[in-house]
């Protein structure tokens, strides 16, 4: 088990490498910033000292060089624009996502594990068809025009909710609600159609002939097996939090790394974008791992013969 | 060797569907002794694992409802057990082993785990009394080292190992009745035969009677006292294994047992019986085997045959059996 953990850190280690170098190599291609951030009277002397102050005169591979050297002392540079410590920005913006994608991330997991659970073990009752109901309707609403309506309704007709922005408790209502409803439905979908298939195994079969009650064969028996299939694709459902995390913080104007990093892209703020995009790469592929452990965890065969 | 010890009485179960009742297994009865072995025989689909699933009322919800008769255990009618004092009787009283050893265990649980449960819930022993209780279940079935064993998980074993595992879940609480639904099928012939050998041991030590289903008359010749033929869901015949191969009444169990292959034999085709058995949607008014049947007269298209003793323990339903 250790050196299962052990070879997949490392494979993280170089695909991070990987994506580093893509994410240099990707930003550079969008254009040169300066054409942003000069004025339309600026000189060419005028251009050329803005270049300087910002190292963007250096050949490419120098600039690498100094980003890369950076990356390793956790140095992510400077803000293009606005002339502040990448690092301070996104020490100021992570801990604000991090407040929504983790409450939205658990409720929507144990949502999804109840009410796949009863609704495969009430399968056809009033309660399958509504979780039915709800999955088809979740997947299919964009994300967006779902929290738009919902903006709609809590804030602007019945006036619960504060439209947008960060603040109190109830200016978390909307935007977790919103990120869980990305996560859920297919989440839900598949633990569902997972307990359906195991319910009907031969071993559940055994574990009612023991005389088990129901509450142990399907908590204990039938669960563990189901979850293995959703497992698999949780962890494109994580990327999936990710990017509903930058549309939710977008459209409730929540200051977090989502909006940080589009306010960047848009600013061709290179040190910006690089910084954001390696840190969502980062906790993309730590909850791949952390999913991948849990699987080991949970299917003994991939433990036995990944070590 | 005597005493009764599970009687059923005129048992009638159906699976309800859209397309109607279909009547799995109509007026079935037949008794199993202390300590014997009872064979249940028959073509695929013919009631004999309905029989089995019935007696321990696990029948597939909501589908599947048991519509009429007594099955009476020890003095106790199970069918009118509540739910929660039937499942007290499941893996104490009556165990089943089921077909197919590679899917009837859990794939995440270690065996011991999966024993141990089992023992747990019937006997309410504490944690470090189950282990010994679950070897020692693990050694009836003759498992080699059974305290490594214990902490294997089911996909560490093979195939006939896995059944023996089965058959130490089934009994670990020393059950009174075992059903045993084609344990040998899934089985190669070398493993087949010990694991026969196996079980009759194991009766011997433990006394427990067993009712074993099965489409394999060899196997009957192996393992029963006694067995009943079913057809359509009805048993057509019943008697001790030694009369049903020596003298079988009614046509269908003789030509069952013509058609299982001799080596001493030396016919070009193997023999098999004509047509289909007819759909249990929409059964025929007389004897469910008349279309089948070669010495068919006019009675059996319009009535069903009444079961009849002929002999002591020999009851055949036949309008040719006088």
């Amino acid at each position: 088990m250790t050196r299962f953990i052990i070879i997949r850190l490392l494979q993280t280690v170089i695909a991070l490498i990987g994506i580093a170098v893509l994410i240099f190599v990707m930003v550079r291609l969008s254009g040169d910033p300066i054409d942003l951030l000069r004025s339309a009277t600026s000189t060419p002397e005028e251009i050329e000292n803005l270049q300087r102050q910002l190292g963007l005169d250096k050949s490419n591979l120098e600039q690498f060089w100094i980003f890369a050297t950076g990356l390793v002392q956790g140095d992510f540079g400077e803000s293009l624009l606005k002339r502040r410590p990448v690092a301070d920005m996104i020490k100021d913006a992570l801990p604000n996502s991090l407040r929504l994608t983790v409450p939205a991330f658990v409720i929507s997991m144990v949502l999804a594990l109840a009410l796949g659970v009863l609704a495969a073990t009430r399968r056809d009752t009033f309660l399958d068809n509504g979780v039915k109901f709800v999955a088809i309707l979740g997947q299919s609403i964009p994300g967006f025009w779902m929290a738009i309506m919902a903006m709609l309704l809590f804030a602007v007709i019945l006036e619960w909710l504060p439209t947008a922005g960060m603040g109190g408790p109830d200016h978390y209502v909307m935007p977790v609600g919103t990120m869980a409803f990305f996560m859920l439905p297919g989440m839900m979908r598949l633990v569902r159609s997972g307990m359906l298939d195991v319910l009907d195994s031969e071993y559940i079969k055994l574990a009612r002939i023991k005389g088990l009650p129901e509450r142990i064969i399907i908590w204990k028996h039938a669960l563990r097996n189901a979850i293995i299939a959703p497992l698999t694709t949780a962890g494109m459902i994580m990327a999936g939090l990710i990017m509903g995390a930058v549309i939710t913080e977008i459209i409730f104007n929540w200051p977090g790394m989502g909006r940080l990093m589009l306010e960047a892209v848009y600013a061709r703020d290179f040190p910006v974008v690089q910084a954001c995009t390696l840190l969502i790469a980062v906790m993309v592929l730590g909850m791949n791992l952390l999913v991948d452990i849990t699987y080991a965890y949970v299917d003994p065969q991939i433990r036995y013969e990944k070590s | 060797m005597s005493d009764i010890l599970l009687q059923v009485e005129n048992l009638c179960t159906s699976f309800f569907t859209r397309a109607g009742e279909f009547k799995a297994i109509d007026g079935v009865s037949f008794y199993v002794r202390e300590g014997e072995t009872f064979g249940l025989v028959g073509e695929s689909a013919c009631g004999k694992t309905v029989t089995g699933l019935s007696i321990l009322r696990l029948l597939p919800e909501p589908a599947g409802r048991i519509i009429g008769g007594k099955i009476i255990l020890d003095g106790t009618n199970l069918i009118e057990l509540s739910k929660k004092e039937m499942r007290a009787y499941r893996g104490k009283m009556i165990s089943m082993i089921l077909q197919d050893p590679m899917t009837s265990l859990n794939p995440v649980y270690t065996v011991g785990n999966q024993i141990g449960e089992s023992v747990r819930l019937h006997q309410g022993l504490r944690d470090d009394m189950v282990e010994d209780e679950v070897i020692s279940a693990l050694r009836l079935l003759r498992i080699p080292a059974p305290e490594i064993r214990i902490r294997d998980y089911p996909f560490q074993m093979s195939g006939g190992m896995r059944q023996r595992v089965v058959g130490s879940i089934a009994m670990s609480c020393r059950p009174r009745l075992l059903i045993a639904d084609e344990p040998t099928t899934a089985l190669d012939a070398t493993i087949q035969a010990q694991y026969i050998a196996l079980f009759k041991d194991i009766q011997k030590q433990t006394d427990v009677a067993i009712i074993f289903i099965t489409h394999d008359f060899g196997v009957i010749a192996q393992m029963c006292h006694r067995v009943a033929v079913m057809y359509a869901g009805k048993i057509v015949e019943t008697a001790a294994t030694s009369t049903i191969f020596k003298a079988p009444k009614h046509p269908y169990t003789a030509a069952l047992i013509n058609s299982v292959p001799h080596l001493d034999r030396k016919d070009d085709r193997l023999y098999s019986i004509e047509g289909q058995p007819p759909s249990l949607l929409n059964l025929p008014p007389g004897c469910r085997f008349a279309p089948r049947c070669h010495d068919v007269q006019e009675v059996c298209h319009q009535q069903q045959p009444p079961t009849v003793e002929i002999s002591d323990g020999h009851s055949v339903s036949c309008w040719g059996v006088k």
